[in-house]
């Protein structure tokens, strides 16, 4: 009897200590990065790696005096374009148009004594102002938002038309870019300390550490309960 | 001790540790960032404090919160969390939480009638995004004003696997758009607190009262 309440209890250790894990995975919707990650883990990427950094420096030595006359021309294009939107923002604003707010931080709401701004017939589709405070969001969004917001104004003619600005905001997702797996260490792309909420990995381990040590407390329980048990019924024999 | 009380004392130490199994997973997976005051419905969204309300939209915007961002015409507002950045563009207004992992945009849609607006975003997203999957679209009050929601799953021109939301709403002066995407499986809770941010975006009127203009 006592074998087997031992075997059952040890048996439940580990079935929470097995499920639990993976019931908090399910629970927190981690499916497919986790095994992702663990694939490129188990992969013997480091062996690989000098050899292909070894050639990618090669090339880029090769290729630096072709990419950087390239760059160079899409300054070039990227100056004109800036140039021909400030043409354009000048003639929209003699006609009536008004720019856009430009700040960065929100704007706290008005006083309540305050009136709200005047009523604008038109939305304000002229405006070409927008900002960026933090240059790495500018450098990842910048370009794509501006690029959306010259294809929509050139195909549909103007922001704030019939068909409002609902193919740049659909558009929003493509500034996402993809976490990289590198050998063995994931990059996030500009992942800031301050704000981590812990990443997938760090909490299932944590989780997994956890059952382990409650799994190894339950059993040095259940067994020093049945030792002290069989002792007691020995001397009691005895 | 007796053999009954030893085995009384391990039942209640299998109970204790299904106890303690129970509180790990709240403690490590609940649901930290919702605050109390905030009315969940049963499919986890988060409603709109003026659900229960007739009024679509508010007249003013005394009462808007410190971190909310109005778009240049200030019909609309959308409440900014903490480590996420804005940027207003005209009409629309756009957040970033600042690892780059989600981002949601909010501006004027289509006008007319809304399951017109919805097709047209359907639409768009269809043209931006590759694999594109819609999973679940549905009615739902949003600030008081009516709404029609889709969300599903889609992959970026960089190849990012998203899962994203999209929202039509008709609002007191125009119909408006929201989308907020999030990379799939990047954070816990990043689903939520994605959901809760398109929640929060209020809709105004004017002062000259466009909504009795409209009706």
């Amino acid at each position: 009897m006592k074998r087997v309440a031992c075997l059952a209890a040890s048996f439940l250790v580990v079935f929470w200590a097995s499920s639990g894990p993976a019931a908090a995975q399910s629970l927190s919707g981690l499916d497919g990065p986790l095994d992702e990650v663990v694939g490129e883990l188990s992969n013997p990427l480091d062996k690989v790696k000098k050899p292909v950094d070894e050639v990618v420096e090669d090339v880029e030595k090769v290729l630096d005096p072709v990419t950087k006359p390239v760059e160079n021309i899409t300054k070039e294009v990227d100056e004109v374009v800036d140039e021909v939107a400030k043409e354009v923002t000048e003639v929209a604003k003699n006609s009536g148009g008004s720019a856009g707010s430009v700040d960065d931080t929100p704007a706290p709401g008005p006083a309540p004594d305050s009136v709200a701004p005047p009523a604008r017939s038109t939305p304000a589709s002229s405006s070409t102002g927008s900002s960026d405070a933090d240059d790495r969001v500018a450098g990842t969004t910048n370009r794509a938002g501006r690029t959306s917001n010259r294809s929509g104004r050139a195909s549909k003619g103007g922001r704030g038309g019939p068909e409002g600005d609902t193919e740049e905001v659909a558009a929003a997702g493509n500034t996402i870019e993809p976490a990289q797996v590198k050998g063995t260490q994931i990059i996030a792309p500009a992942t800031e300390a301050e704000e981590s909420e812990g990443s997938g990995l760090s909490r299932t381990g944590v989780q997994v550490l956890t059952w382990l040590i409650l799994a190894c407390l339950l059993l040095g329980a259940g067994y020093a309960f049945v030792w002290r048990g069989r002792a007691r019924v020995r001397a009691a024999g005895s | 001790m007796t053999f009954t009380r030893q085995r009384v004392i391990f039942a209640a130490m299998i109970v204790a540790a299904l106890v303690v199994e129970v509180a790990i997973l709240v403690w490590f997976f609940g649901d930290r960032e919702g605050s109390d005051d905030e009315p969940v419905t049963s499919d986890g969204r988060v409603e709109s404090r003026l659900d229960d309300t007739a009024g679509c939209g508010e007249t003013t915007a005394a009462g808007s919160p410190s971190n909310a961002r109005f778009d240049d015409a200030r019909r609309f507002a959308i409440e900014v969390p903490p480590a996420w950045r804005s940027k207003s563009d005209g009409s629309v207004v756009s957040l970033y939480k600042k690892n780059g992992r989600a981002t949601l945009s909010v501006g004027r849609a289509r006008s007319g009638d809304l399951s017109v607006a919805l097709e047209d975003l359907r639409s768009s997203l269809r043209r931006s995004y590759r694999d594109l999957n819609v999973s679940s679209e549905g009615p739902l009050l949003l600030d008081g004003c009516p709404a029609r929601s889709i969300a599903g799953r889609a992959r970026n021109r960089r190849g990012a696997r998203l899962n994203f939301e999209g929202v039509v709403v008709s609002g007191p002066t125009h119909n408006f758009v929201i989308a907020g995407f999030l990379e799939r499986g990047s954070e816990p809770r990043l689903d939520a607190r994605v959901g809760r941010v398109i929640r929060s975006v209020r809709f105004y009127l004017s002062a000259d009262g466009d909504r009795a203009a409209r009706s």
